[in-house]
């Protein structure tokens, strides 16, 4: 006799969320592979996933998982580079590991976000108007369908032709990356 | 990677994908590892972005830059300067004769001032110009072209149509590629030496001084002459002071590689009340 509590099939099932953050720890691992070395990259990946399993275990959707798996991907790269250049301290334990309360954004943090939003600013200023256009555009909410039909593009296969070039054309003038290089 | 679903990065970072869209993506990346490293990439972008600050500045530089205000060309001169400033324009065909204007080159400045009539003198040899822009009120400058007096004294065998904008258009007849076009850009100068913009219902008290930029559409050298008291054309230096204290015919000059002969237009201010002009390059 079976058991119709059993027989209940939830919408996402344990099993899809588990293959779904075993194809996120493939793609992860490879991405950290390519930029790290390979015990860090290893170690960083095990890190997000446990961050996956543990602090968001509520989430079931990739539409969540990705770009929240790419978030922390970043965060932790950035930690592990930062800490990687602090010589003489490997041995100690990080203050960012003590767990104190730090409610506020690190200065470092935001002086990093500072110099990356002058020098986006600086490369807007070379886009042509169209590209600047499209880009204004999207920073007030517009998709592509919205922006086709208020830049009169004939297609939406236009638009993202248009976004392709001018994105392309945007990290050109940043230098092939939305982050300045170390 | 997939060229198609590679188009949908740029709406990642600025969170503007629809689901379907967000899916195809998604999807695409958990199968393809260089969609997927792209995706990291966008990342410290739409980290930056969903920073409100960071996106309000990022917004400020795209929005267009104000415009101007509306540039005066030579009515706002006429008026600001309290002068009466006639412009006219006579495009001289690069290959046309000009003997008669070697004769008015060569005739002494009553002959010029006889040749060329007051804006308001009558009964005209000249045309006025039917779609000349009415100037606007509280201004007292009429505006005619005196296009025939300045074909005489050109010698050209064109008369100049009309002055229409910053653009002096040629008669019926002549190449489209001979076509003249000057912006002139009309400046105060103010109490501390700098200078501002014209605006458009502003007056000049006369004696004051302004500053004409005169900016040629196209490339090339631009000379700036004035018919002298001796007959001769002098040439001015940047920032050579024009006065306009009696009818000034002044000749510009654009040259470049391609053309032969140097495109010319002439230039007529007359005075009502005397005032300095300076031209810039």
């Amino acid at each position: 006799m079976s058991d119709p509590a059993s027989a209940a099939v939830p919408i996402q099932s344990p099993t899809v969320r588990e293959e779904l953050l075993a194809k996120l720890r493939e793609r992860i691992l490879s991405f950290a592979a390519s930029r790290l070395q390979r015990d860090a990259a290893e170690d960083l990946t095990q890190e997000v996933l446990v961050l996956l399993h543990v602090k968001y275990a509520h989430l079931d959707r990739l539409d969540d998982l990705l770009p929240l798996a790419l978030q922390i991907l970043r965060f932790k790269i950035m930690a592990y580079r930062r800490k990687s250049v602090r010589h003489g301290e490997y041995t100690q334990t990080p203050i960012d590991d003590l767990g104190l309360a730090d409610p506020a954004e690190s200065p470092l943090t935001a002086a990093e976000r500072q110099e990356m939003r002058e020098r986006l600013t600086k490369a807007i200023a070379k886009m042509g108007q169209r590209c600047r256009d499209l880009f204004h555009l999207k920073l007030e909410g517009k998709n592509f369908s919205e922006i086709q039909a208020i830049l009169g593009a004939g297609s939406i296969n236009t638009v993202y032709a248009w976004d392709f070039r001018c994105r392309k054309q945007l990290l050109e003038h940043l230098g092939g990356s939305w982050e300045a290089q170390p | 990677m997939t060229p198609d679903i590679e188009r949908l990065l740029g709406g990642y970072a600025t969170n503007t994908l629809t689901e379907a869209e967000r899916k195809l993506l998604y999807d695409a990346a958990l199968e393809d590892q260089h969609l997927f490293n792209a995706l990291e990439d966008e990342q410290a972008l739409r980290d930056l972005l969903a920073d409100d600050e960071s996106r309000r500045e990022i917004v400020r530089a795209l929005r267009p830059q104000p415009k101007k205000p509306a540039r005066l060309w030579i009515w706002g001169l006429s008026a600001g300067v309290a002068a009466v400033a006639v412009l006219v324009l006579v495009l001289v065909p690069r290959n046309a004769p000009k003997p008669k204007l070697a004769v008015a080159l060569s005739a002494p400045t009553p002959a010029l001032e006889t040749a060329i009539p007051a804006p308001h003198a009558s009964p005209a040899p000249a045309r006025k110009t039917k779609d000349a822009k009415a100037p606007p009120p509280n201004q007292t400058i009429q505006v005619e072209v005196q296009a025939d007096a300045i074909a005489q004294l050109g010698g050209a065998p064109v008369r100049a149509r009309a002055v229409s904008g910053n653009q002096f258009l040629p008669a019926a007849g002549l190449a489209k590629k001979e076509l003249l076009t000057a912006a002139f850009l009309i400046l105060r100068t103010q109490s501390d030496d700098t200078s501002a913009e014209l605006a458009p219902s502003e007056t000049v008290p006369a004696n004051s001084s302004i500053i004409v930029k005169l900016r040629p559409g196209l490339p090339g050298s631009l000379t700036v002459s004035e018919f002298s008291n001796d007959g001769t054309w002098k040439a001015l230096p940047p920032d050579a002071p024009i006065l306009v204290d009696r009818h000034k015919l002044i000749r510009l000059e654009w040259q470049n590689s391609s053309t032969t002969n140097p495109l010319t237009s002439l230039l007529v201010l007359t005075p009502d009340k005397p005032a300095t002009i300076t031209q810039q390059p």
